[in-house]
């Protein structure tokens, strides 16, 4: 059953997509099944049209001798009739023959309406969150990501259940901490991350993923521009790029890209954090104060900065986490919980001990830059803060 | 006639509607459904019902691209027949293809599969994805593809190779199990 699930699933495929590889391939097969008729495949070889020429040329002929008058001057009913009955009997020509996409219609391309999508990761707008498990395979799972529905407007409490809709326990939780796009920064610091991606993928800049990353970045300075106008044109809209040269993330993107490249930030530069990317943000900020300059793309870009977790008040964790080896299996490594803080969760409930708690993460391997408390069944554990 | 003639003529709820849609889409219906099937009378009974389905759909549904629309119902029916008629007429290419999906394709159904897959495709390069689903939504042989972008069945099957290893690597990044 799930073998024809999975050939379903393709349904999701854009439009564009599905027409750019479907002229051809209906064109194709009718051809093929022409080939395959050996009358058919007779009339279409040259011996083919030599005799259909005969033919017709000889009727010609035998039209002009017997009639004595042009064959082409018949009288208009006759002709009318031979041309319904043409008309009647032919094979109708497939749409996709007479209409197949242009080149230009079949270029991919972002549909621009897609920033209208009212869902994220498949979220309507009424799901806060969405949590995704991973199998075990010994009747266990794993949590390896909330998903924060951006679109959700209010406040959400984050309750891990016990067991997964599977019907498999969870023992562990990892939370991964938000990433924030660099959208505006400086070239100098982007180096960093571009050096980082490219290592990642071997130093290869012809890899997907890394052209992929990259082709959301611009960059822009005076050294580039080759005429007075495209430096006037280019200060207006970024002036900070005076003093520096900049990366801008392109702005055309949806939300579901940016949170795809938050993943891919997450994933090969784990220490870009929000915090970090924040730093970028203001480090810019303090070029443009030095210079007595207001960039007003830059201060929208601060007053965005956000995390995808600041509308969670709570996260409810289950009593079925469990320790395993030295690892905790809730992921709760410092730079997590401290990055957790930073976007404004500053506290947690579990339902269990304070001893269960304490076993999982003991409060005394941890320094935070801001308090932390996790409400556990007898008590509370308040995470100490770094001094 | 012009689509969204053809979709007001469906909401208007007058039958022509379904007259119009069979002159000219009933040949890349059969032959979408014939892809799959390979069985003619099955791939016309598919095309007959892609019709009464489009009539039960729109309305409410005003879809943007109409060609799209109907060959994704027949596409969806014609599996469905497809596993209705597996033990009579299982056909090899159409089994291969179901086994490479497993390949690189979740066995769960997620919503949010559908904007990471176009995702994905955006990014691939325009051969890569007139191969995959010319391949995986066509159902069409490797033979006929290769034959089709004037390439060798070789390099056709090493490309989609290629490319189901990406989209697995690809989903397994953003957290599906594949």
């Amino acid at each position: 059953m799930k073998r024809y699930n999975r050939f379903k699933q393709l349904n999701c495929i854009r439009d564009e997509f599905i027409l750019e590889s479907m002229p051809d391939y209906l064109g194709i097969r009718t051809k093929k099944q022409g080939n395959g008729n050996p009358v058919i495949r007779f009339l279409g070889s040259g011996w083919g049209a030599a005799c259909i020429c005969a033919v017709v040329a000889l009727s010609i002929m035998a039209v002009i001798l017997r009639m004595g008058q042009d064959p082409w001057g018949s009288p208009a009913g006759t002709q009318e009739q031979t041309d319904t009955e043409v008309t009647e009997t032919q094979i109708p020509t497939l749409p996709s023959e007479t209409e197949a996409p242009t080149e230009a219609d079949t270029t991919p391309y972002f549909d621009p309406e897609s920033l209208d999508i009212d869902t994220y990761q498949g979220m309507t707008p009424d799901i806060p969150y969405k949590i995704v498990y991973h199998s075990n395979g010994d009747g266990t799972c794993m949590v390896t990501n909330v998903i924060i529905n951006i679109l959700y407007e209010g406040d959400i409490t984050v309750e891990i259940p016990e067991t997964s809709p599977d019907g498999e326990t969870v023992v562990g939780v990892f939370i991964k901490p938000t990433y924030n796009v660099p959208t505006y920064i400086s070239a100098e610091e982007f180096k960093k991350i571009e050096t980082a991606v490219l290592e990642y993928y071997d130093n290869n800049r012809e890899n997907y993923y890394y052209k992929q990353f990259m082709s959301y970045y611009q960059l822009k300075g005076l050294e580039f521009c080759t005429s007075e106008y495209l430096k006037n044109d280019l200060l207006s809209e970024y002036p900070i790029a005076a003093y520096t040269n900049i990366y801008v993330f392109d702005y055309t993107a949806t939300e579901i890209e940016y949170a795809l490249r938050s993943h891919d930030l997450a994933m090969i530069t784990p220490w870009y954090t929000a915090e970090w990317c924040y730093a970028d943000r203001l480090k810019l900020k303090d070029l443009a104060e030095l210079h007595g300059i207001t960039d007003p793309y830059l201060d929208q870009v601060l007053a965005a900065h956000s995390g995808s977790f600041e509308n969670v008040s709570e996260i409810k964790l289950p009593k079925t986490l469990k320790p395993r080896g030295d690892d905790l299996v809730i992921s709760f490594p410092s730079i997590h919980l401290d990055t957790l803080s930073i976007m404004g969760i500053d506290q947690m409930i579990f339902d269990g001990t304070v001893a269960e708690m304490t076993a999982i993460a003991d409060p005394t391997l941890y320094e935070l830059a801001y308090p932390l408390v996790i409400h556990c069944t007898d008590g509370d554990i308040i995470y100490p803060v770094k001094e | 006639m012009e689509d969204n003639d053809i979709i007001e003529l469906y909401w208007a709820r007058k039958e022509r509607a379904i007259l119009e849609t069979t002159v000219k889409y009933g040949g890349i219906c059969h032959g979408v459904a014939m892809g799959i099937l390979h069985n003619r009378q099955d791939a016309e009974e598919c095309v007959s019902d892609t019709w009464i389905k489009a009539w039960d759909s729109i309305p409410p549904e005003r879809p943007k691209v109409l060609k799209a629309f109907l060959c994704r119902i027949t596409r969806n029916l014609s599996i469905d027949r497809y596993r209705q008629n597996q033990r009579r007429l299982a056909h090899i290419d159409m089994e291969l293809i179901l086994d490479e999906l497993a390949e690189c394709l979740p066995e769960e159904e997620d919503s949010g599969l559908g904007n990471i897959l176009n995702a994905f495709f955006t990014g691939l390069e325009v051969m890569d994805r007139k191969l995959f689903l010319g391949r995986y939504w066509h159902a069409t042989p490797v033979k006929t593809l290769a034959k089709m972008y004037e390439l060798t069945p070789n390099y056709v099957s090493v490309r989609l190779h290629r490319i189901r290893e990406r989209l697995r690597a690809y989903l397994e990044e953003r957290g599906y199990t594949v």
